[in-house]
């Protein structure tokens, strides 16, 4: 389990992370959301040791990271931009890891290589975006580590690559309890992998929510009414969002899904349905609750 | 220890030559370096050689591998550089330190293998180079004449001066967070301390007339302030590893290391790509270097105005220098040009505070220059008459046929006895006297010229050291001041018997220490004006050596003033193994072989017992004269109304302010006049009338009259010894 406590970074005059607090479990898929410049590379660096704390504490199964290397050895860092050696292959990073990491598995790299359909003696530096990042995701699973930090990895894969990698690190979630840590700008890549949510802005973590737990208190109910509905028309509900598309309303509200369905019945609706809400919808409803605009904040 | 490989806590050889690997392009280059710098010069210097004895082949086969060796020395400083700059640029890329500091491996084993990773990339090509030298001196057969010792220290001395400098530009790729900069710090760390003392130096000299500075201290000093000046300056008199040198260069390499390591571990990764990666450092690096760049404006200023208004070039030079350089660096410290606008109070602070350190010696504060201690306060004063007597310093080693001159040792005579002192104290007010009189400082003034040495004889340099009685040491030096204006003082110290034990410590050695080696003449043909004693027994030598002892230290002054030497007398000095020519330079010598210096000391007419000695022993120094017969003609070339008129000429300039007449020098042979003289009555006059220029080498009592000089013709088939060159003396 990682344990982040008041922790503080700050570049020169610049305040990059400041005073965050979060937990993140193990076994559990943790998105880090934010816009550029929000902290979410400097708060990775800092999870993973590369930085170290100006203020407050980062453990890992009560730890410290920074210069600990058996907690290191427990954590593989995909960074935006990942450094290859000049002129080096894939096989030569696996052997370089092979020899500091005592997990990592190199028949697994090269089953994901072929898997990948990339060549293991071609040149990395030959190697597309896409491409280099996917030799990048390669070398974390196979080192086997427990936590895995990725920073905008999934940004420049192709929609395949990018749910083969989602289905590499779900398998990999399941076997053996791995934890992503996965930083991006864009909601709408982690919607399907992550089950908790950091969303930070200017620094600071604006909110940290278990997404399950988000999902089950926030409904979105579609419906078509034969008389004209209002927000007043279901006082007993708490109504986040009320839209009305020709005679299709589209209803978001805060509360057990039984009550929202039984208070709607109410109404004699001449059709119903209860749909999954995005993280977008999600989100948009958590931050108004905070006076956020959300739709500035992430893509 | 996460890696699989087996290794220590710290150091790592599959990551060590991972790294060496991937940066395969430097020990490439220094090896191709290398093998043209060793193997291929050393075959093409036996190729072009004709040589056939022992002792040349011995200086042949140490050829790649000496520790003096100008281009091998060359390619270790270029190479230490590079490596260092290479194999540690990676900590000035955000991308590389975020990969790096990620993965399980500590700060400290990181260091550790990158470092030793700069040191394979040089010691892998060196080795093969190295091996390749002995496989060319295996090839033509001479390989057994190579000096193991001298083998070994070139290695050891290469290593350690590549490892000092490659550990300078290491600790300054850890304080600085680009590779540029890096650089400018690793000039900075390596030339600052030379820079320092070299303008030291020269600032003192310029305020300064009577400063003591390079004579004994400075070069010594430079080479203890910057691993590249000790390990390029290692003495050219190397038989082996001296212990000193390597133990120098080795605490260079440690301190930086252990620096580095330390620093290195402090070093925040965010770092990467700012200029310097510790808010600290940037005061220490910016303000030295404003202050030299600072100094160095203002005397190059001053020296080039060379005018009355010199001191306003100096103040220019000051600010510009100083304004310059602070904008620059803050600009590169914050690698914005904006940034020229930063910090300008602190740059008015230090501007005060180097103004007025400043004014101590722009405006001489002090009284440096009329520094005179009072007898009562002298303990002990520690006197060198630089050009007087020179003949007793200059020494000539020898060890295994190789021979190397050691003319600029500077011998310190010193005084304690009240009465000596006084008389050293007098001879130093007449020099600090001469300080501030026209008609002595004139002469010293044109010394760059030459004119005061053409006009005067000769002039005598006097190094101080006043040793307080309260401990205190105060260093003076006189340069420069006319022989013949101190001449009664410089007589009273030469007579005293601490001078002469000093002077002539040769004396001093037990026989068994001494060989009394060649007797040479001034005069008469070198087939048979010399004589060698080196197989005298010892009854013999003992004899010889006492007699002429006895009388050389009774020589006096008034006997120098009106006599010249007539010849030489070779006293040759057995080291002891103690020595510092020997002491730690892993020396052993073998039978037969021994490790000597001569020193050539005078023999006066006045010698009779000595003379009457070498007459018993088969050389009559007296029958040796110049003699008319054996020569064709004489060339006199007479410059004293030309010198006489260029030093008025000199003089009515420097009255009105004006720059010394350099472009007049070269009409000097224009003006002088020249004649030839043939009628063998008058040659004879010359001859008798003049003496050899070897002859005044030995007394300094009597000048030359260097505006006359004579050059003699000698019959074809008569072999000279240096006495062609002939001068009248200086007369009242």
């Amino acid at each position: 389990m990682i344990v982040v406590n008041g922790v503080s970074k700050s570049f020169g005059d610049i305040l990059a992370v400041d005073n965050i607090t979060l937990d993140i479990k193990k076994g559990s898929v943790f998105g880090l959301i934010g816009t550029n410049g929000a902290g979410k590379s400097t708060l990775l660096r800092l999870l993973c040791g590369i930085l170290a704390e100006d203020a407050g504490t980062v453990t890992i199964d009560g730890e410290r990271v920074f210069e600990n290397i058996a907690i290191k050895e427990r954590c593989f860092y995909i960074s935006d931009n990942q450094y290859f050696f000049s002129n080096c292959t894939p096989n030569d990073m696996r052997n370089y890891y092979a020899d500091i990491y005592r997990k990592f598995d190199k028949n697994r790299f090269d089953s994901l290589l072929q898997s990948f359909g990339l060549n293991p003696k071609r040149k990395i530096n030959t190697f597309s975006k896409g491409m280099k990042k996917q030799v990048s995701v390669i070398c974390a699973v196979s080192a086997m580590t427990d936590y895995i930090f990725c920073d905008e990895t999934f940004d420049g894969l192709d929609p395949v690559m990018r749910q083969a990698v989602k289905s590499i690190f779900a398998g990999d979630i399941a076997d053996r309890e791995m934890t992503p840590i996965i930083a991006s700008h864009n909601l709408r890549e982690l919607e399907d992998i992550c089950d908790h949510i950091g969303l930070l802005h200017k620094g600071g973590m604006l909110l940290s929510h278990d997404l399950e737990d988000m999902k089950l208190g926030i409904h979105k109910i579609q419906a078509v009414f034969n008389e004209e509905i209002t927000r007043e028309s279901f006082p007993s509900l708490e109504i986040i969002s009320l839209d009305k598309r020709g005679s299709l309303y589209t209803i978001v509200v805060r509360g057990q899904e039984k009550e929202a369905a039984a208070a709607l019945n109410s109404k004699n609706p001449v059709f119903m349905e209860i749909l999954p809400l995005t993280l977008e919808e999600i989100f948009i409803s958590e931050t108004e609750v905070t006076g956020y605009d959300i739709k500035s904040l992430i893509v | 220890m996460t890696s699989n490989r087996s290794s220590s806590k710290f150091i790592d050889f599959g990551m060590i030559f991972g790294y060496v690997r991937r940066t395969v392009w430097l020990p490439t280059l220094i090896f191709l370096s290398l093998f043209f710098a060793m193997p291929v010069a050393l075959a093409l210097k036996i190729q072009t050689s004709v040589v056939g004895i022992t002792t040349q082949w011995n200086a042949l086969t140490i050829y790649a591998f000496e520790p003096n060796n100008a281009l091998v020395k060359f390619i270790f400083v270029v190479a230490a550089i590079v490596c260092g700059l290479v194999i540690f640029s990676f900590i000035h890329s955000q991308k590389k330190v975020d990969f790096y500091h990620s993965l399980p491996i500590s700060r400290s084993k990181l260091f550790v293998n990158n470092y030793l990773a700069g040191i394979f990339n040089l010691l892998l090509p060196y080795l093969l180079a190295v091996i390749l030298s002995l496989v060319v001196l295996a090839g033509n057969g001479i390989l057994s004449y190579l000096d193991w010792g001298i083998f070994f220290a070139g290695i050891g001395i290469h290593l350690l001066g590549y490892l000092a400098i490659y550990s300078f530009v290491v600790l300054a790729a850890v304080i600085t967070g680009n590779v540029v900069v890096n650089f400018l710090v690793a000039g900075i760390f390596l030339g600052i301390g030379p820079l320092f003392i070299g303008l030291y130096t020269w600032l003192m000299n310029t305020f300064y007339e009577n400063f003591y500075g390079a004579l004994f201290d400075t070069e010594k000093l430079l080479t203890y302030v910057s691993p590249l000046l000790r390990y390029v300056m290692i003495d050219n008199y190397q038989y082996a590893l001296d212990w000193a040198d390597a133990l120098s260069l080795f605490v260079f390499a440690a301190v930086a290391f252990v620096l580095s390591l330390f620093l290195y571990k402090k070093r925040s990764s965010e770092k990467a790509g700012s200029a310097i990666a510790f808010k600290w450092v940037k005061p220490i690096l910016k303000y030295p270097v404003i202050a030299i760049c600072a100094v160095g404006f203002g005397l190059m200023l001053y020296e080039v105005s060379n005018t009355d208004e010199g001191h306003f070039w100096l103040y220019f030079g000051f600010v510009c220098g100083g304004v310059i350089s602070s904008r620059i660096i803050e600009i590169i410290y914050a690698f914005d040009f904006k940034a020229i606008k930063k910090n300008w109070v602190s740059l008015a602070v230090f501007a005060v505070v180097f103004a007025c350190i400043m004014a101590v010696p722009v405006a001489d504060l002090t009284k440096y220059d009329a520094y005179q201690p009072k007898a009562e306060q002298v303990n002990k004063i520690e006197l060198d008459l630089e050009y007087f007597n020179k003949f007793a310093e200059n020494r000539s080693y020898n060890f295994n046929y190789r021979y190397y001159n050691d003319d600029n040792r500077n011998r310190l005579i010193a005084f304690t006895e009240e009465a000596d002192i006084a008389k050293v104290l007098a001879l130093t007010a007449k020099a600090v006297q001469m300080t501030e009189d026209p008609e002595a400082d004139v002469y010293h003034d044109y010394m760059d010229y030459n004119w005061g040495n053409i006009y005067r004889g000769s002039n005598t340099s006097i190094g101080v050291i006043y040793t307080l009685e309260n401990g205190n040491k105060v260093k003076r030096y006189y340069s420069y001041r006319p022989t013949d204006l101190l001449m009664d003082e410089i007589s009273q110290v030469v007579d005293t018997n601490a001078y002469k034990t000093q002077i002539y410590s040769d004396f001093n050695k037990n026989i068994e220490d001494i060989v009394i080696g060649d007797i040479i003449a001034f005069e008469g043909s070198s087939s048979e004006n010399n004589f060698n004693l080196e197989s005298l027994n010892l009854i013999a030598r003992q004899k010889l050596y006492n007699t002429y002892k006895e009388e050389l230290l009774a020589l006096d002054s008034n006997v120098m003033k009106t006599t010249m030497p007539i010849g030489t007398v070779e006293i040759m000095v057995l080291l002891s193994p103690d020595h510092p020519m020997i002491k730690g330079r892993n020396i052993v010598l073998e039978k037969g072989q021994s490790f000597t210096y001569s020193v050539y000391y005078p023999i006066y007419p006045s010698f009779k017992n000595t003379l009457k000695e070498l007459q018993a022993l088969g050389l009559d120094l007296q029958v040796f004269e110049a003699n008319a017969e054996n020569v064709v003609s004489v060339d006199i070339t007479d410059s004293t109304v030309y010198n006489e008129a260029m030093l008025e000429k000199q003089k009515a300039l420097d009255a009105q302010g004006m720059a010394g007449p350099m472009a007049t020098v070269e009409d000097k042979a224009i003006g002088a006049e020249v004649k030839t003289i043939k009628d063998k009555a008058e040659i004879a006059k010359i001859l008798k009338e003049s003496y050899t220029e070897k002859a005044y080498e030995y007394n300094s009592f009597i000048l030359p009259n260097n505006n006359i000089s004579i050059n003699v013709n000698y019959i074809s088939d008569y072999s000279d010894y240096g006495a062609t060159s002939r001068y009248f003396p200086v007369k009242d």
